[in-house]
């Protein structure tokens, strides 16, 4: 298919008529600026294509001109098939359509149905046609302003046109509408028995979960059912050994053992008691032989006391006497010591005399060469103190300051300015005369002539006298001023005491000279009585502490060393007195040595005096004891008595071990154990059948509780009911893994198939895209949408994209249904773009016009541009709107 | 004079129907109930002395109390007398089955409760019966031991009642517990040895018989499904036995292998002569080999069929495969990528994939149901 010429009458903007013509078979550029009416030319063709030209309403009057009630009109040639036509409508007013071709016309609605069959569209039901209903012509139209949010979907008519020349190519492999159908109808299945990730779901998991359920109802009956076999057994059990218990009398029987037991138990008690009488007896006779041997025992003490004691007293007077001796000694030792420290502290004096007056006469020569330069220092100090003193008496004597000399300058300066001035309104007279002449008033010769201020009077000897008046203005003023700036120049000079400026000067100079000589005399003072010592007073403090100092030290006498021999005089000095010292304190040490001694001998003697007298104390108090108790018992009658008791003792204890020998033979440790064995036995024996009949009681309740329950019976059915889920559990689990089977293999096969199916149009797309895309693969859906690029293994969804990428996928994939509807279709409507590719950058650009025109030798490309010059390197025929 | 007995024995009362669920299930447990009064029906019209139960009367100590007094109402239809013996599933054990029946009063008073090993005398018939009831549920010694040593009195013909393996002489996993001596009439010098435990009807020796279990209860070669007829000559020749049907329901286990359509028609004709009335017939089915849609479609029907007619019919088919025919992967033929599906199932089912077998089938259906072919 291809369009030839269009022309347009009264169509919105384009009043026209405009027409454009011979557009050729491939690639067109129609030009025009922006709101020439390129879209509007555009809404022409597609009204005559796809409206019917008797459409009303809005729709209609939209065609016409603003504020114009004229019929629009378009007219076009274009070609189907090889056939030419010639379409022409007017549509609003007296509409009309008319279309020839092939030898035929066609009016109105015949035309209108003609031209629908020619080119495969569908008409809306009523009203104007939208995007949907233009088939193959809408899908390849690329309009202005179009986001490009989407990929391109194909309208239903474009779309069963591709899949016609699709179908052409590899047969019927998507299976008509059957096969979406059951994908869809076994999808759903699926859903019913399992989750998308493949876990069960409604029915399946309600199987599972009835069989689990069953599982454990039969289990837990099981259960109880295991529990009430175990009773019986149990119950079983605990009747036999009750009857074993009854049948071989086991309570009796331990019963008589604990008789027999406790027989034996009452002999023991008999012999036990005996035991215990005789060690009474035994207990009690050792007791009184105690007694009596304490007796005895007491009275040997004493003896012995007494005795003991006599001799110690005997000794403890020899050592008195010892002592005494030893003290004696001690004292006359220390007497002789105490001598010796004496005459060592006397030679000790005597030294430390020497020694100290030696060193007060090296300290005399220190001090006095202090104090002599100390002397010399505040001497200088106070001549420079009173050097800067009359220093600074000169200066303030002379009144001239610098700030006072500026301003002398200043009035010296203004003076002079002010003469000039005066001098320069003077009135200039030159004189020249042949006789002698006098000039008087104010006027003043400078050499060449005069220059008069005021009156001045020329008195020409012989000749006459001129009266002169010098003229001028501003001359008074100018007087007045330099009059005003002596005085005050004057006045200067008077208050600062000079005559001239040079003298202020030079009095200036001379009053910094004594400044700077102040000054120095200052920081002389500085540096001798420094602020930080005190200045002039410190050195005078200083003199009068070095001067009482010296009042206090010795003065030298005839035979006293001096110089250098005073020195070795007073280290000889030194040292004698450090060997005085060391003596003294070597007797000092000898005495306090022997103080201890003589302190240590005393106090042994105060012991031992004391010891004797201890000793004599207590040999009388014992020697008082014993004649006591001799009194009352002399010391035979004491063994006597001893004898006696220890006698009775061996006989008690004697009795005693026979007794006890007795109760041992009898094994008292095995009875008593044996005895409560016995009892034991018995209680447990006892306990033991009352537990069993309490355990076959509670038995016997237990199961007949549980007897009428059936049990067994409710097992078997849940046992059956287990069996019924488990058996409706593994159909529904056939039928689930059957639809996941058949729903898996459908998406496979169908998957597949569509690759198969897409493959017609990658053969066009797929080049074309990997011009801008290296390595990308469209991803298309059943709908024939581009839905995304796959490149590099990761999928990229077509809204993701960049609007530029987004546009130029959009463009590429009509120019490929172009390419592939050309190819393997016969022909295409041609590819219509209006003011596009805005998005892409140039180098995008220039790749997008290659592939155009690569594209429109396939089948018609029209551009519509407001930059028809980017076009021009493709060689394409251009047209103009307007 | 003679002496007849009815012999029978694991009356299993209470026992369900494991494999076989719902209604059917139902039916069959109530059936050992209705046994009970064919036996006394029986013993009725055959004039019997008495009716010895060799144990197992019941299945488990834990019946219900109303499945007890369900047992002994039935056995007012025959005035007696009976002698019922614990097996090992009822053993005479502390607070067992028949403390619970005596206690309910469920007892009637011509039912002799053989729970001790002591001899029951039948002073009318002459008949000294000699039980040896299991008072435990395993015994490991021969229970029938005493029956050597019994005392009767004179005149009495001692008949033994005992419940447990014959020595040697069942299948070895038959005898793990209550062994019997195989020469126990011998030593005991009795008339007739009446036993139970082995469910199929079974003659030990001269004077020793298994009766076996009076109403089939599962698919086996056993020969149950009977009780004994004994008559005791009165010279104390030897018994003679004879065997009375009294099972309602025949259990059948067939394999039918199908790979043709006929094989589907000769299973309706195997399942056809089971025998009338084909409610009484229980039949496990086991199906193998390979099936074309079509004839897939065909066995449903007959099973279907058959269902309804049976007292119960399970089916195995696990082993049994659909494939689908030329004829039914041609109607695909256009169908696109269905048709590509199809066939990697049909693939997938003779690989042995059962559930690609049941997705083609599925697939088949929904293209046929979608408008399809």
């Amino acid at each position: 298919m291809q369009l030839q010429r269009v022309r347009v009458t009264n169509f919105r903007k384009l009043m026209g008529p405009v027409e454009i013509a011979e557009l050729p078979p491939g690639l067109a550029v129609i030009g025009g600026g922006n709101e020439e009416g390129k879209s509007t030319l555009l809404e022409a063709i597609r009204a005559a294509l796809f409206e019917k030209h008797g459409l009303m309403g809005e729709a209609a009057r939209a065609m016409q001109p603003l504020g114009a009630a004229v019929a629009p009109e378009v007219e076009l040639d274009f070609t189907v098939g090889g056939t030419e036509y010639r379409l022409w409508k007017r549509f609003v007013s007296k509409p009309r359509a008319e279309l020839c071709g092939g030898g035929q016309t066609w009016a109105d609605d015949a035309a209108e149905d003609q031209l629908q069959a020619l080119l495969g569209f569908q008409r809306p039901g009523k009203g104007a046609s939208k995007l949907e209903h233009h088939g193959l012509w809408g899908l390849l139209w690329v309009s202005q302003g179009e986001t490009f949010e989407q990929p391109v979907v194909p309208n239903a008519t474009a779309r069963d046109s591709l899949a016609g020349v699709l179908d052409t190519e590899v047969g019927e492999v998507l299976g008509g509408d059957v096969g979406p159908r059951l994908l869809q109808e076994f999808a759903t299945e699926r859903d019913r028995f399992w989750t998308k990730a493949g876990k069960p779901r409604g029915e399946l998991k309600e199987a599972h979960s009835a069989l689990e359920r069953a599982r454990a109802a039969r289990e837990a009956a099981e259960q109880r059912l295991h529990e009430e076999a175990e009773r019986r057994e149990r119950l079983e059990r605990v009747e036999q050994e009750r009857a074993r218990m009854r049948a071989e009398g086991v309570v009796a029987q331990m019963e008589a053992r604990q008789q027999a037991a406790e027989a034996r138990q009452q002999e023991l008690d008999q012999r036990r008691r005996a035991v215990e009488d005789a060690e009474q007896q035994a207990k009690l006779a050792a007791t009184e032989r105690a007694q009596a041997q304490e007796r005895w025992q007491g009275r040997q003490t004493l003896r012995d006391a007494v005795a003991d004691l006599a001799e110690q007293e005997a000794n403890a007077e020899e050592t008195v006497t010892a002592r005494q001796g030893e003290a004696e000694q001690a004292d006359a030792e220390r007497d002789r010591l105490a001598r010796a420290l004496e005459a060592a502290e006397t030679a000790l004096d005597r030294h430390r005399a020497r020694e100290r007056h030696l060193e007060g006469l090296r300290r005399r020569q220190t001090v006095q060469a202090e104090r002599d330069r100390v002397a010399d220092t505040l001497a200088k100090a106070t001549a420079a103190e009173a050097a800067a003193r009359e220093a600074r008496k000169a200066a303030g004597a002379l009144a001239v300051t610098d700030q006072a000399l500026q301003a002398l300058r200043g009035q010296e300066q203004a003076l002079g300015e002010a003469e000039a001035r005066l001098q320069g309104a003077a009135t200039q007279m030159e004189l020249a005369v042949n006789v002698a002449y006098q000039v008087t008033g104010e006027a003043q010769g400078d050499g060449t002539g005069y220059r008069i201020t005021g009156e001045a009077e020329v008195i020409l000897d012989g000749v006459g006298r001129i009266q002169v008046q010098a003229g001028g203005a501003e001359l008074p003023e100018q007087k007045e001023q330099a009059r005003r700036a002596r005085r005050e120049r004057d006045a200067a000079l008077d208050a600062l005491g000079v005559a001239t400026l040079a003298e202020a000067e030079d009095q200036l100079a001379r009053k910094q000279a004594h400044e700077q000589e102040a000054s120095n005399q200052d920081q002389r003072l500085a540096a001798l009585a420094p602020e930080e010592a005190g200045g002039l007073a410190g050195l005078r403090k200083r003199l009068d502490q070095l001067d009482a100092e010296l009042a206090g030290l010795p003065t030298p006498a005839e035979d006293d060393p001096d110089g250098e021999a005073l020195a070795a005089a007073c280290e000889q000095a030194r040292q004698e007195r450090e060997g005085a010292e060391t003596a003294r304190n070597q007797a000092r040490q000898a005495l306090d040595a022997q103080q201890q001694t003589v302190q240590a001998a005393d106090n042994r003697l105060t012991q031992a005096r004391t010891r004797l007298e201890e000793i004599q104390r207590n040999r009388a108090r014992y020697q008082r004891q014993l004649n006591e108790a001799r009194a009352e018992a002399d010391d035979e009658t004491l063994a006597r008595a001893l004898s006696d008791k220890q006698g009775q003792e061996e006989a008690a204890t004697a009795a005693a071990r026979e007794a006890r020998e007795a109760l041992d033979a009898l094994d008292p440790e095995a009875i008593e154990t044996e005895v409560a064995h016995a009892r034991a036995a018995v209680t447990k024996a006892k306990e033991r059948e009352q537990e069993l009949e309490r355990e076959a009681d509670g038995l016997r309740r237990a199961l007949r509780e549980t007897g009428d329950e059936g049990l067994s019976e409710q097992v078997a059915e849940l046992a059956r009911e287990e069996e019924a889920a488990e058996r409706q559990a593994a159909a529904v689990e056939r039928e689930a893994a059957a639809v996941w089977r058949a729903a898996g293999a459908l998406e496979e096969a169908a998957r597949e198939a569509r690759q198969a199916y897409l493959a017609p149009l990658n053969r066009y797309l797929v080049p074309y895209l990997r011009y801008l895309f290296p390595g990308a693969e469209p991803v298309l859906s059943d709908t024939l949408a581009v839905e995304g690029l796959q490149r590099g293994g990761q999928a990229e969804a077509f809204t993701q994209l960049s609007i530029g990428a987004r546009e130029q996928v959009a463009v590429l994939t009509r120019l490929a249904f172009a390419d592939l509807l050309a190819e393997a279709g016969g022909e295409a409507p041609p590819v219509i773009l209006d003011d596009a590719l805005v998005y892409a950058d140039q180098e995008r650009f220039d790749t997008m016009k290659h592939l155009l025109a690569r594209s429109a030798q396939r089948h018609q490309v029209l551009v519509l541009t407001c930059r028809p010059m980017d076009y021009l390197s493709l060689g394409a025929v251009e047209f103009r709107v307007g | 004079m003679a002496i007849h007995l009815l012999h029978t024995a694991d009356w299993q009362i209470g026992k369900g129907f494991g494999p076989i669920p719902g209604d059917d299930g139902a039916a069959l447990r109530n059936q050992r109930l209705e046994t009970v009064t064919t036996l006394a029906e029986l013993a009725r019209t055959e004039e019997v002395d008495a009716v010895l139960v060799a144990g197992d009367v019941f299945d488990a100590q834990s019946v219900s109390d109303r499945t007890i007094r369900q047992l002994f109402e039935r056995l007012r239809a025959f005035p007696g007398p009976w002698i019922l013996l614990p097996g090992n599933h009822d053993a005479a054990v502390a607070e067992s089955v028949w403390d619970r029946a005596r206690r309910l009063g469920a007892v009637p008073e011509h039912v002799y409760l053989a729970t001790e090993p002591a001899p029951i005398l039948l002073e009318e018939a002459g008949l000294a019966v000699l039980p040896a009831p299991l008072q435990r549920r395993h015994e490991p010694a021969d229970v029938t031991a005493w029956l050597d040593a019994a005392e009767i009195p004179a005149g009495y013909t001692p008949v033994g009642l005992a419940h447990g393996s014959v020595t040697g002489f069942l299948p070895a996993e038959a005898e793990a517990a209550n062994p019997i001596a195989p020469d126990r009439a011998a030593t005991a010098n009795l008339a007739y040895l009446a036993l139970g435990d082995w469910h199929g009807t079974l003659q030990v020796n001269e004077r020793t018989w298994y009766a076996g279990t009076p109403e089939t209860d599962r698919f086996t070669s056993s020969h149950p499904g009977n009780a004994l007829l004994v008559t005791l000559p009165g010279d104390g020749g030897s018994p003679a036995v004879e065997t009375r049907a009294t099972t309602r329901y025949r259990w059948h286990r067939l394999s039918q292998p199908l790979h043709e359509p006929d094989d589907v028609v000769a299973l309706g004709d195997r399942l056809a002569s089971l025998g009338e009335p084909t409610t009484d017939q229980v039949v496990d089915l086991t199906l193998r080999g390979a099936l074309t849609l079509a004839d897939k479609a065909d066995l449903d029907e007959l099973l279907a069929a058959w269902r309804g007619r049976l007292r119960h019919l399970r089916v195995d088919d696990t082993e049994l495969t659909t494939r689908a025919s030329e004829a039914d992967l041609a109607a695909l033929d256009g169908a696109g990528f269905v048709a590509t599906a199809a066939e990697r199932l049909r693939q997938g089912a003779e690989a042995g994939e059962p559930a690609d077998a049941t997705a083609l089938e599925m697939l088949l259906a929904a293209y046929r149901r979608q408008g399809g072919g």
